[in-house]
């Protein structure tokens, strides 16, 4: 559905030094200096596929998603998006994508969102019967019926972006790209929209790339993800894989009634376990948190058992953030 | 449906939408109105002047005061604004949001544009009959065919300076002074279009001149219309109109140029 060979984009950034005389030397002798905002990228998303694009800011994610849209043209490489060129900006293709920017809006911002709506009717042509079947199902999903009736500029962050959903949804599009989507929503509104995003694919078999700041939208949405860093791809493949190779360990927390003793009995124990590839990464009289290699897991809480008397005991993986950093430091490999 | 019809709903929506943008901000719309009054009202008082009781040639008090009211709406119906917010879509990257629809962005100016002319003809056209029926001095003497001649010269002159307008805003791709480039353009407008002084008072061939570049059938040729000052002079109506058609022809070729060229360098900034 998207195949994307040798992407590269290439911006020309004028530079100069703050102050009054090299605004005045700039003048003169302009400095250019380019800027490899995406750099030999490839890959391809098959229909239906939900993909994660994760990477820190200015990585190249939103540029990627606007070259996949057709808003940016790329300096070098070829893509397709649903067998279009996005950048030749057919009408064909613009009825089947949607591009939603959590930080960009596309709401007439004077009037209630219910009027963008009644353009974006018109704009993708749709007939009355499925605007109204579409329509009720995204007010009932994003509950939205109140608020599509104020004036955009008076929307929450939260409801602006719910509507920004609808707006872009209207067309059913079959490619969804979406940059930041549950930016600015509460934790109960970001799952309803994790839920719909979800319903939504397996509903209208849509392709999805997604990117977000909140790991845990693209933990619950997409078994593959692609990592990027300075315009690079740096891994494609299962999220699962992911975390194994980038925390090729987990983490055991443990609560234990205290005393000298047994602290004692911890670090002699500890140290028996020392092959374990184990890492005390907080203690306290009554808690310790560890990190254990993976293969060793169960030994290691096994032996704690054993030897300690034990309140409670949790062995968790590490959350994605901490792969993903893990994974730039060492410089994450495709 | 037919195409045609889906055609004209989408600009009847974008219509009704861009009324209501403007009803929401409808008292800077009257302020902005009036404001364009000021630079006509200005010129006639200098004329009115420098004339006194006498006339200059064939422009007395009262062809004075005809002239530049017709000036004042003509300039309020057919001026452009597009490249103020051209320019600003373009660099603020909210440009996209509308590049994404399948809808040529322009024709959201298109309606805007014809939004706000309408609203301006709405408040001007009836005021000015009943200031001509209280003061018979300041209505001209037109007549069914000069006004229709008068009306099809607006929308010409429209069209040529939306485009224009357009244009210079398009240079938001690739510059970040589109705004001043095109002030620069319009202080030659105002000086060539007859919107300072009718442009028959100006030196031999000037007329000429101008009747070649985008100005004289943009204001001085409308405004003369209407006073009938053209009425002896078949020849010169015909020439205006086929000034602004070929101006049309050409710069809405150049346009689809400009617009291949510059989405190419559109940076869709933000997000």
């Amino acid at each position: 559905m998207i195949e994307v060979r040798g992407l590269q984009k290439v911006y020309k950034v004028h530079e100069r030094e703050a102050g009054f005389w090299s605004s005045v030397r700039s003048l003169f002798d302009r400095k250019f200096r380019d800027v490899y905002a995406v750099d030999d990228v490839s890959f391809s998303i098959a229909p239906g596929e939900i993909v994660g694009f994760l990477g820190p800011n200015g990585a190249g994610k939103t540029t990627t998603m606007k070259v996949l849209t057709g808003l940016l043209h790329p300096t070098a490489g070829e893509v397709q998006v649903g067998g279009f060129v996005p950048h030749k900006h057919e009408r064909a293709f613009k009825r089947r994508i949607s591009l939603v920017m959590g930080q960009k809006s596309q709401l007439i911002w004077d009037v209630p969102a219910s009027e963008t709506f009644l353009v974006n009717k018109v704009i993708y042509e749709i007939d009355d019967a499925a605007y109204r079947r579409q329509l009720d199902e995204l007010i009932e999903l994003l509950q939205i019926a109140e608020v599509m009736q104020k004036p955009v500029r008076q929307l929450s962050l939260g409801e602006r972006m719910k509507c920004e959903l609808a707006a872009s949804l209207l067309h059913k599009p079959d490619l969804l790209f979406l940059d930041e989507p549950t930016i600015g929503l509460d934790v109960n509104m970001q799952e309803v929209v994790r839920e719909f995003i979800r319903r939504y694919n397996r509903l209208h078999k849509a392709t999805i790339l997604l990117t977000s700041h909140y790991m845990a939208d693209v933990a619950a949405l997409c078994q593959r993800v692609m990592v990027i860093n300075r315009g690079k791809l740096l891994y494609d493949g299962e999220i699962s894989e992911l975390i194994e190779r980038h925390a090729p360990y987990k983490r055991l927390k443990l609560w234990f009634d205290g005393g000298r003793e047994a602290l004692e009995l911890l670090e002699s124990t500890l140290l028996s376990c020392g092959d374990s590839g184990l890492k005390v990464i907080a203690q306290t009289e009554h808690h310790v948190e560890l990190e254990v290699a993976r293969q060793h897991i169960s030994t290691v809480s096994a032996r704690l058992l054993q030897t300690l008397a034990v309140a409670d005991l949790t062995i968790e993986d590490p959350s994605l953030e901490d792969v993903i950093s893990q994974a730039f430091a060492a410089g994450v490999q495709p | 449906m037919n195409r045609l019809t889906l055609f004209l709903n989408k600009y009847a929506r974008l219509f009704q939408v861009e009324w209501s943008v403007m009803l929401a901000y409808r008292s800077e719309s009257l302020i902005w109105m009036v404001g364009a009054f000021v630079q006509p009202l200005i010129s006639l008082a200098v004329w009115l002047t420098i004339s006194g009781t006498g006339s200059i040639n064939g422009y007395g008090a009262r062809e004075y005061i005809l002239y530049f009211l017709g000036v004042l709406l003509v300039e309020r119906l057919t001026r452009s604004w597009d490249v103020w917010e051209l320019d600003q879509d373009i660099r603020e990257g909210t440009f996209s949001a509308k590049l994404l629809r399948p809808f040529h962005p322009i024709h959201w100016s298109v309606t805007q544009n014809l939004v706000y002319k309408s609203f301006f003809a709405l408040l001007m056209v009836p005021a000015w009959l009943v200031l001509g029926w209280l003061f018979p001095v300041l209505s001209p003497a037109a007549n069914l065919s000069s006004v229709l001649l008068f009306t099809l010269a607006i929308i010409g002159s429209s069209a040529v300076r939306f485009l224009t307008g357009y244009m210079f805003g398009l240079l938001a791709f690739w510059t970040n002074r589109a705004i001043s480039i095109f002030l620069i353009y319009e202080m030659a407008h105002l000086l060539l279009s007859g919107r300072i002084a009718p442009l028959s008072m100006y030196p031999d061939g000037w007329l000429e001149w101008s009747l070649w570049l985008p100005f004289y059938a943009t204001v001085g040729f409308p405004v003369e219309l209407l006073s009938g000052r053209l009425s002896d002079n078949p020849q010169w109506i015909v020439l205006g109109f086929c000034s602004q058609i070929v101006w049309i022809a050409m710069l809405g070729l150049a346009l689809r140029l400009q617009w291949r060229a510059g989405l190419k360098k559109y940076g869709a900034v933000g997000g």
